[in-house]
């Protein structure tokens, strides 16, 4: 908890510094002496700074271990993945048959039975063609199958 | 009068067939959502909303709203039967809820959790439909100053309130607010932390971050859990045994009516909503039961109080977002996003705007609070059959659920990377402690935020006196340093203390 706690002030702390670094280089803080378009984020990422100092300052008090189980990185891994992996074979299969297809791929990764996986691949399928597609009319990037 | 003639107006309105459905369909999937453990009513209005895309913007809220608070009730079904809350505001329900579920009273705990969350609910309608036209007007008078500040006051108290620590509280509001300048400056047509994206020109859209921090963090959340089937108590439910009998009532009614004020006036402040409502209210319905002893070992009145002060909290937080345009809470920030992506802006002018939607929205909470008790009481076996789903097949079908949303927003694939990478962002924060629920307000409020300072500037002509020379402004903003500074100080008392032991 405490390393992880510092990394983030520290992952905080640059984010801050590159938007205060950007803001006034970049953007331009002030304009005909009126705020800019920098200025407002320029004023965040100060005050980010001293909350991030402040956070390093607290963690000194935290316990220490580890933040993560193997469990929770695992399904952290997974979950993260099966979202790439949905945007890249949306390019290729469509996103109706990409969802289908992962959403599958979870049921059996998650513990899922292989009969579990099976069936849920085509009931996805319909599902949110129904619902997406004649219901909502939302226009799904489609694969070379037409859907 | 004026008022009933206007809420008449109003049902006029939510008894259309279609608004009808809305609120059914959205009370319904509200339960459901509610009941799974870890699911809350904002991640439920998150995940659900991009079924609202194209709809008529009053039909759309209504089920929204819907959704809200089917949500706030569908937690004490898992706190009951599973003896785990569906969100923070649910855990009070716990205590008392399960141990009856145990001596085979579920249907007694979770009937009087229907009937408290209708008593509480219905009330909490009544006193909105008077109070925040009223305010409404009394704010009317607003200018640019008073708006920034009752932002800033508004997103520092929910930072500092919210979570164990106020630092990080306002890391994550100020990383949302850091998020909201991204895109094109609308002064200077500048674009803004682009990195030559076209699609970041015009900003990021709440809704994609917001179904990552609430929806996909809280799935890898749920998935990471020890169980892959929920084991709750088995219980035999039906409409005679979830009715409450006189001694319950007896012993309840006292504790829903305070709950219901306490949680009404407790969900209108900014930061504190039903979870702190249902809190106080427990606490103060055990310091006054003529039989605390009871309390924790299965008392009835021990799931009607934090109930019914849980649901009054729900309306209570739509005084804040309707009549002021400042949301109070994750679920209201989610609402405000909703509003104004059907170009409805809230605030003290949507009264006299837009009067069949507000009408029609407050109106169909009656309607609604009567579906929800109607449909628990008759149908509450099949809710509780929610509980049946293994965690796999559920975790799958709601996360391509959520990146199907995500791809309807804009017809875009990269608002559907957006969604997964803060799906993965909203887990680390989740083990780190830092609160997603400021970082949502910020994203939602940061445009209006910074349009309201550079507004004020104008007016001054760059003097920044302005925001403490006039007095309301002056004090929003006190009261904005006082949430962040006194919290930060009772942390640091509590560690000294604990180190001196």
């Amino acid at each position: 908890m405490k390393r992880g706690t510092q990394i983030s002030a520290v992952v905080l702390l640059l984010l801050a510094i590159y938007i205060m670094v950007t803001s006034i280089k970049k953007l331009g803080y002030k304009l005909n002496g009126l705020p800019g378009p920098g200025y407002a984020p320029f004023w965040i990422a100060f005050f980010l700074v001293i909350f991030a100092l402040g956070i390093l300052w607290e963690a000194k008090r935290l316990p220490g271990g580890s933040i993560f189980t193997r469990r929770t990185l695992k399904m952290l891994a997974i979950l993260t993945t099966a979202g790439i992996i949905t945007i890249l074979l949306a390019l290729f299969l469509g996103l109706l048959t990409s969802l289908a297809l992962v959403a599958g791929a979870l049921v059996l990764l998650l513990g899922g039975s292989l009969k579990q996986a099976v069936v849920t691949v085509p009931t996805v399928g319909i599902c949110f063609y129904l619902l997406f597609q004649r219901l909502l009319m939302v226009s799904f990037p489609k694969g070379p199958f037409g859907f | 009068m004026e008022t009933l003639e206007l809420l008449i107006n109003g049902f006029a309105v939510a008894l259309q067939g279609q608004s009808l459905l809305a609120c059914l369909i959205g009370v319904i999937g509200g339960v459901i959502i509610g009941a799974l453990p870890g699911l809350g009513p904002s991640t439920g209005v998150a995940v659900l909303l991009p079924l609202t895309f194209g709809r008529n913007p009053t039909t759309a809220i209504i089920m929204l709203a819907g959704i809200y608070y089917g949500a706030m009730f569908g937690g004490a079904i898992s706190s009951t039967l599973i003896n785990t809350p569906g969100d923070s505001a649910a855990v009070m329900t716990c205590v008392d809820g399960h141990p009856l579920a145990q001596q085979g009273r579920a249907g007694a705990a979770l009937g009087m959790a229907s009937l408290a969350s209708f008593i509480g609910g219905t009330i909490s309608i009544i006193i909105f439909t008077f109070l925040a036209p009223k305010l409404a007007e009394a704010v009317l008078w607003f200018g640019p100053p008073e708006y920034f500040a009752l932002m800033v006051m508004g997103l520092s108290t929910v930072s500092g309130l919210t979570g164990k620590s106020p630092f990080k509280g306002m890391a994550s509001m100020l990383v949302g607010l850091a998020l909201s300048t991204v895109g094109v400056d609308l002064v200077t047509g500048k674009p803004r932390f682009c990195f030559g994206r076209p699609e970041l020109f015009s900003g990021i859209e709440f809704i994609t971050v917001a179904l990552g921090l609430f929806g996909i963090a809280e799935l890898i959340n749920l998935a990471a859990g020890e169980s892959g089937q929920l084991k709750r108590t088995e219980v035999k439910l039906s409409f005679r045994n979830m009715l409450p009998n006189k001694e319950d009532w007896g012993h309840s009614w006292p504790h829903i009516l305070r709950g219901t004020f306490l949680g009404f006036f407790i969900g209108m402040l900014p930061g504190a909503g039903g979870t702190i409502a249902s809190f106080i209210s427990y606490s103060m319905a055990k310091r006054r039961s003529k039989r605390p002893e009871l309390f924790g070992k299965g008392a009835i009145e021990g799931v009607a109080a934090p109930e019914s002060a849980n649901n009054a909290a729900s309306v209570g937080a739509f005084v804040p977002l309707l009549a002021l345009g400042v949301p109070g809470s994750a679920t209201t920030a989610v609402l405000l996003g909703a509003l104004m992506m059907f170009n409805l802006r809230p605030g003290p002018l949507i009264f006299q705007r837009a009067p069949e939607f507000v009408w029609g929205l407050i109106a169909s909470m009656y309607v609604g609070n009567v579906m929800l008790v109607a449909l628990l009481l008759l149908f509450i076996a099949a809710f509780v059959r929610v509980l049946d789903t293994p965690v796999h097949l559920l975790v799958a079908s709601v996360f391509v659920l959520i990146l199907a949303g995500s791809f309807s927003l804009n017809v875009g694939i990269f608002e559907v990377g957006i969604t997964v990478a803060f799906g993965a962002i909203g887990y680390v924060m989740k083990r780190l402690e830092y609160p997603p629920a400021p970082l949502v307000l910020a994203l939602v409020l940061g445009h209006m935020l910074e349009n309201s300072f550079r507004q004020s500037l104008i007016m001054s002509r760059g003097d920044m006196s302005i925001f403490f020379t006039r007095p309301l402004s002056l004090i929003l903003l006190a009261v904005a340093v006082a949430a962040v500074v006194i919290p930060a100080i009772r942390n640091y008392q509590r560690a000294s203390a604990s180190r001196s032991i």
